[in-house]
């Protein structure tokens, strides 16, 4: 259960360029399934699903996780509970050029320091399970856009999270694609992950697969079913 | 503590793997960093062991040297001052030598002779340095012909040759017994070269000195301080002037490490960014910055001192050789005995390495405090 209270979130306040993301936003996310944040390009969807991840944080107001308040954590803690809390699917992937496909899944668990066996036999499994047995070893710029998805989601895994947070995951896919990455969140969800997403896409939020919606505009709830 | 070598482990795999993808950049600065450090490690290096180089060959050498002078030029020293040196209080072990230079047009080098009556020579018989043994291609048994100051020939048999150790005191050496000596060079009997001098009590060398200019007005002496410091001042200079020359290298190294290290570009702030996004924290990143700038450099500076020592010590320090040996001074070419100073290399180390190491960690700290929302954009 995340539970966020009157939570604003202004950039460059006090500057000519003052950008309001969010405005007072008083929201409970049930945690369970997925859900979906659709929104218009600008609406604040990006911003909510940073201060839910705690990779920013508030201007004002409170966020709360499983009763916890978070909002107010240092960033030794707020690290520790994007690492075992949160996986991150971004909307570019964001994989890291130049390394394979292995270590860029292996990544998020290296400073946790777990035996590199176990480690290396659990992203091989992953990768496995997400059809990219036969690129263990390539470079992620090798890639289809396809493919970086599921390394991608591969790499939100590896810590096993118990909440998925994609931003805008389909914004670069077909609608083949589209459908296949449901389908891997809804096996995800069906194990027991909590997903939150954003997305601007029909085939997104109209999708059956989607549990929860919540529509924002202009940095305020819309609606919540 | 296993978790933590294990965290450093990842840490080191990834700074490797990070380093391996911008081949082209680190590659760059790696080899300029060697070659600056290989540079500044040559010049100490270099005139470390020169210094040792005269710091060996003073050990030994007498307190005071008498020479005399005529018409500013140096001449032999009669017997007779031997016996008026001793009447002087405060001194003692006073001992005429026989010594001189010999011109070898074979080689069109000059060798220095000197009697030794130490070493159970016949006067057919020689002890040679090992530069010279390698001009003339002579070893033991061989034999060498000197021409005499009378237009003869002798024909000596060398005996054995003067240990490599320090080749700056030897090299060009050529050890015999009084009489052949006096022959070759042409030195009268009841003459000396010069006279050594030791001193009962060393504060009193400097008094010692004038009595001697006192009693004897036609001679030098030469205190071993005065010979100590003259070739300190020699090789500080020569040290001084290539250090001024390598300074716009290093200053330019300097900019271009700094620009290189602080300087982070988009696609490294964007992946400190994701790092932290997933889960690393400032630490980590930190930490994995410190090894990259501690691998750069400390490969930088082994490679370099690597280089500059063989460059020293087995390639004659050819690049150098010239500003700071002087060709003159030490003719014929010598090899230098190996020495590493821990203070020099110390020093070094705290110039080249630190620096960058910290130049490194400075720009990354800034980004990594800022959160990490912007790879979400």
């Amino acid at each position: 259960m995340i539970t966020l209270s009157h939570v604003s979130k202004i950039y460059h306040q006090g500057q000519p360029n003052e950008l309001h993301a969010l405005r007072d936003l008083n929201l409970t996310i049930d945690a369970e399934g997925i859900t979906c944040l659709r929104g218009a390009s600008g609406s604040g969807k990006t911003t909510l699903l940073s201060l839910i991840g705690c990779l920013s944080r508030p201007t004002s107001g409170r966020i709360a996780l499983q009763g916890q308040i978070i909002s107010s954590f240092s960033e030794r803690f707020l690290t520790d509970i994007r690492r075992h809390t949160f996986g991150f699917i971004f909307q570019r992937f964001n994989l890291i050029s130049g390394l394979s496909v292995i270590d860029n899944v292996m990544i998020p668990a290296y400073p946790i320091a777990p035996d590199h066996d176990l480690l290396y036999a659990k992203a091989t499994e992953l990768l496995h399970h997400f059809g990219l047995a036969t690129r263990l070893h390539s470079r992620v710029e090798w890639l289809s856009g396809g493919e970086s998805q599921r390394v991608a989601i591969c790499r939100a895994l590896i810590n096993d999270p118990t909440i998925i947070i994609a931003d805008e995951p389909t914004a670069n896919l077909d609608s083949k694609l589209t459908a296949g990455f449901l389908s891997l969140m809804a096996e995800l969800a069906k194990n027991g992950k909590s997903i939150i997403l954003s997305s601007h896409d029909p085939g997104i939020y109209d999708a059956q697969e989607i549990n929860h919606l919540i529509e924002m505009r202009d940095g305020r709830l819309l609606s919540q079913t | 503590m296993n978790h933590f070598f294990s965290r450093q482990r990842y840490l080191i795999d990834y700074t490797l793997a990070s380093l391996l993808r911008r081949k082209g950049k680190h590659a760059t600065l790696l080899l300029i960093y060697t070659l600056v450090i290989a540079l500044l490690a040559s010049v100490m290096l270099f005139t470390e062991a020169l210094r040792q180089e005269s710091q060996l060959l003073l050990s030994d050498a007498p307190e005071i040297v008498l020479q005399r002078q005529i018409a500013g030029r140096h001449a032999l020293v009669p017997v007779d001052y031997l016996e008026k040196i001793g009447t002087i209080r405060g001194t003692h072990q006073i001992e005429g030598r026989l010594w001189g230079y010999h011109y070898d047009a074979t080689i069109k080098a000059n060798y220095t002779v000197m009697a030794s009556e130490e070493h159970a020579l016949t006067n057919s018989e020689i002890i040679i340095g090992a530069t010279l043994a390698r001009s003339r291609g002579v070893a033991v048994g061989d034999m060498l012909s000197l021409s005499a100051a009378d237009g003869g020939t002798f024909v000596f048999t060398i005996k054995a040759l003067l240990p490599s150790t320090s080749e700056l005191v030897s090299s060009d050496l050529v050890l015999m017994t009084p009489h052949a000596l006096r022959l070759t060079l042409g030195i009268p009997e009841g003459f000396y070269t010069d006279v050594i001098i030791a001193v009962r009590n060393p504060r009193e060398m400097q008094k010692v000195a004038a009595k001697l200019i006192e009693r004897l007005p036609d001679s030098r002496p030469i205190l071993r301080d005065e010979i100590l410091r003259t070739y300190e001042a020699v090789f500080a200079w020569r040290q001084g002037v290539v250090l001024l020359l390598l300074v716009t290298t290093v200053l330019a190294f300097i900019i271009f490490a700094w620009d290189r290290a602080s300087g982070l570009s988009a696609e490294e702030r964007r992946e400190i960014g994701i790092l932290k996004a997933v889960g690393w924290e400032i630490g980590d990143i930190l930490q994995m910055k410190f090894w990259e700038g501690t691998i750069i450099s400390l490969s930088a500076f082994l490679t370099g001192y690597l280089i500059a020592y063989l460059h020293v010590f087995y390639g004659n320090a050819s690049l150098f050789a010239p500003v700071l040996k002087g060709w003159a001074t030490l003719y014929p070419d010598f090899r230098l005995y190996p020495v590493i100073d821990a203070l020099q290399l110390t020093t070094l180390f705290c110039f080249t390495v630190i620096p960058y190491a910290v130049a490194t960690l400075v720009p990354t700290w800034r980004s990594a405090i800022t959160d990490p929302e912007e790879v979400m954009r």
